[in-house]
């Protein structure tokens, strides 16, 4: 396997990176060695100004007029949703409410741009709905894809539940009269529902943490050259007692180093909890918070030493501030 | 000032405030470049607005996130429009065998609907780029418009031409490199 920290074997494929044309785990390396690599990210930094070239490659033809219409309508919609958030947790926004922008003919919004869709429904599993679209239109497809995967799990594995739980019943009542051997096989299934409840109960929670009415997404961050590359979106309980980091799409850390996280406060980075990243690059952070969630100005995630630092080091890899 | 003599980075800076107009300025700059590099790829006008319009948006979103010193506004945002074209494009395939095109195709479109100054422009520029593509070996400007504008991996590449993945990584980062060091300062700043 590839070594991350070798210079050599990645840099071959900075190239490639650069047009989008790797595969996703040679793309994951060249991310993991790109944090420590001055020479290589200098090097894609020309390779991808030598794509960039390649746009003016083709014969020119124009967006229709409607276009700019429809982009404007959806930042509309973008800063409408930003500005309810803020009011649901104490904050104005003057910026927010400035635009003026009138629209010369009807316009057919992206999905995420829908107030009705985003706001108009109010209860039970709709409101689970409503936020999903919410940290969809925030952070991106990818976290998007995420939460739909977990949502479907949640729904598959209820389905299994219900399932298994009808099964039981009926075993449970044949049981009464089966002999020992079918009274243990009742008890394996016991478990099995057991251990799917738990599992259950785990998705539940990542589930409670983008569903729940009271709790926002100001946020959106973004980092590496990669413009789809690391996402996270900063989720904040009204109360400012709490919030969760959500990221997407970071390398794992290299051996002897973790992700950390910032927070600033008035121009003061106060460290937060370190973390590692599954295999596909997602994890969720409790901030632990000292202060008021809701009066972070920004935040920041880095790669440190094992055990976290006080002070940050350079190599930041996602960086986000509260627009 | 008016923001039609603004930089791009500096209209870049107004957005970060949520200056609509910058933003609308920037479109009028690059918006016919973004639609045709991702109409060229998709061959999909509906999906080419999709594409154009979620560049724009991630712009309006994401100006806190360019970094000046990594490069130039350009760079950023066609990096952008490749990348999210590129999603769409093997969205599209996933699961399909594709077969290898004529990459000469993209220089037969028609152009439409544009205005004869923008034209004039936009053709010197394409036949500055198209010039210097020319003057690539064969072998390396192969690779590098089968992945630009195939979307094709390195390894698919390598499989189809029947050549080795190292050969073909080598060419596409010569390639690209003397890209850059032939257009250095010969495209236009469309905007000053």
């Amino acid at each position: 396997m590839t070594d991350p920290r070798n210079h050599e074997s990645i840099s071959p494929d900075l190239a490639g990176y650069s047009v989008h044309a790797l595969d996703d785990k040679a793309r994951q390396l060249v991310e993991q060695h790109l944090i420590g690599c001055k020479d290589c990210t200098f090097e894609l930094e020309e390779l991808m100004e030598g794509a960039a070239n390649l746009a003016f490659a083709v014969p020119t033809v124009s967006p229709p007029r409607g276009l700019q219409d429809r982009i404007n309508a959806a930042i509309d919609a973008d800063m409408n949703l930003s500005e309810e958030h803020r009011v649901s947790i104490g904050h104005s926004h003057p910026a927010a409410s400035t635009p003026d922008v009138s629209l010369a003919s009807p316009v057919r919004l992206p999905w995420y741009a829908n107030t009705r869709l985003a706001w108009g429904i109010s209860s039970g599993i709709a409101a689970a709905f409503i936020a999903l679209i919410v940290v969809a239109g925030v952070a991106g497809i990818r976290l998007n894809d995420r939460v739909d995967d977990f949502t479907a799990q949640v729904a598959a594995q209820d389905r299994e539940i219900v399932s298994f739980t009808e099964l039981l019943t009926l075993m449970e009542d044949d049981a009464k009269l089966a002999s020992s051997a079918e009274a243990q096989q009742v008890s394996v299934l016991q478990k099995s529902t057991d251990t799917l409840e738990q599992q259950l109960n785990d998705l539940r929670w990542l589930q409670y943490v983008t569903s729940v009415g009271s709790w926002t997404t100001p946020s959106f961050f973004s980092g590496g050259l990669q413009p789809q590359a690391p996402q996270g979106v900063l989720i904040t309980h009204s109360s400012g007692d709490q919030a969760f980091l959500m990221v997407n799409g970071l390398a794992p850390a290299l051996p002897g180093s973790v992700y950390q996280v910032w927070l600033t406060y008035e121009g003061s980075m106060v460290p937060g909890n370190t973390f590692t990243v599954d295999q596909d690059g997602y994890a969720v952070v409790n901030l632990d918070l000292t202060g008021d969630a809701t009066e972070y100005i920004g935040v920041s995630v880095t790669v440190e030493p094992l055990g976290g630092s006080a002070i940050p080091s350079d190599f930041t890899v996602l960086i986000g501030s509260d627009q | 000032m008016e923001y039609i003599e603004f930089t791009d980075e500096a209209l870049l800076a107004q957005i970060v405030d949520q200056d609509r107009l910058a933003l609308e300025c920037l479109y009028q700059r690059y918006s016919t470049r973004v639609f045709s590099l991702s109409f060229r790829m998709l061959s999909d006008q509906g999906a080419s607005e999709e594409v154009t319009q979620d560049v724009f948006l991630n712009v309006w979103r994401r100006a806190a996130s360019y970094k000046p010193g990594r490069g130039k506004f350009t760079t950023w945002l066609f990096g952008i429009a490749h990348h999210r074209t590129i999603d769409e494009l093997r969205k599209r395939t996933r699961g399909k065998q594709r077969v290898l095109e004529n990459v000469d195709d993209f220089l037969n479109l028609q152009s439409a609907d544009i205005q004869p100054v923008d034209a004039a422009v936009a053709n010197s520029e394409y036949a500055t780029v198209r010039k210097a593509l020319i003057n690539l070996p064969d072998a390396q400007r192969s690779v590098i418009e089968l992945s630009y504008f195939g979307g094709f991996t390195q390894a698919e590449i390598a499989l189809k031409l029947d050549q080795p993945l190292g050969t073909v990584k080598t060419r596409m980062r010569l390639g690209l490199k003397k890209l850059r060091v032939a257009l250095a300062s010969k495209l236009r700043t469309p905007e000053l």
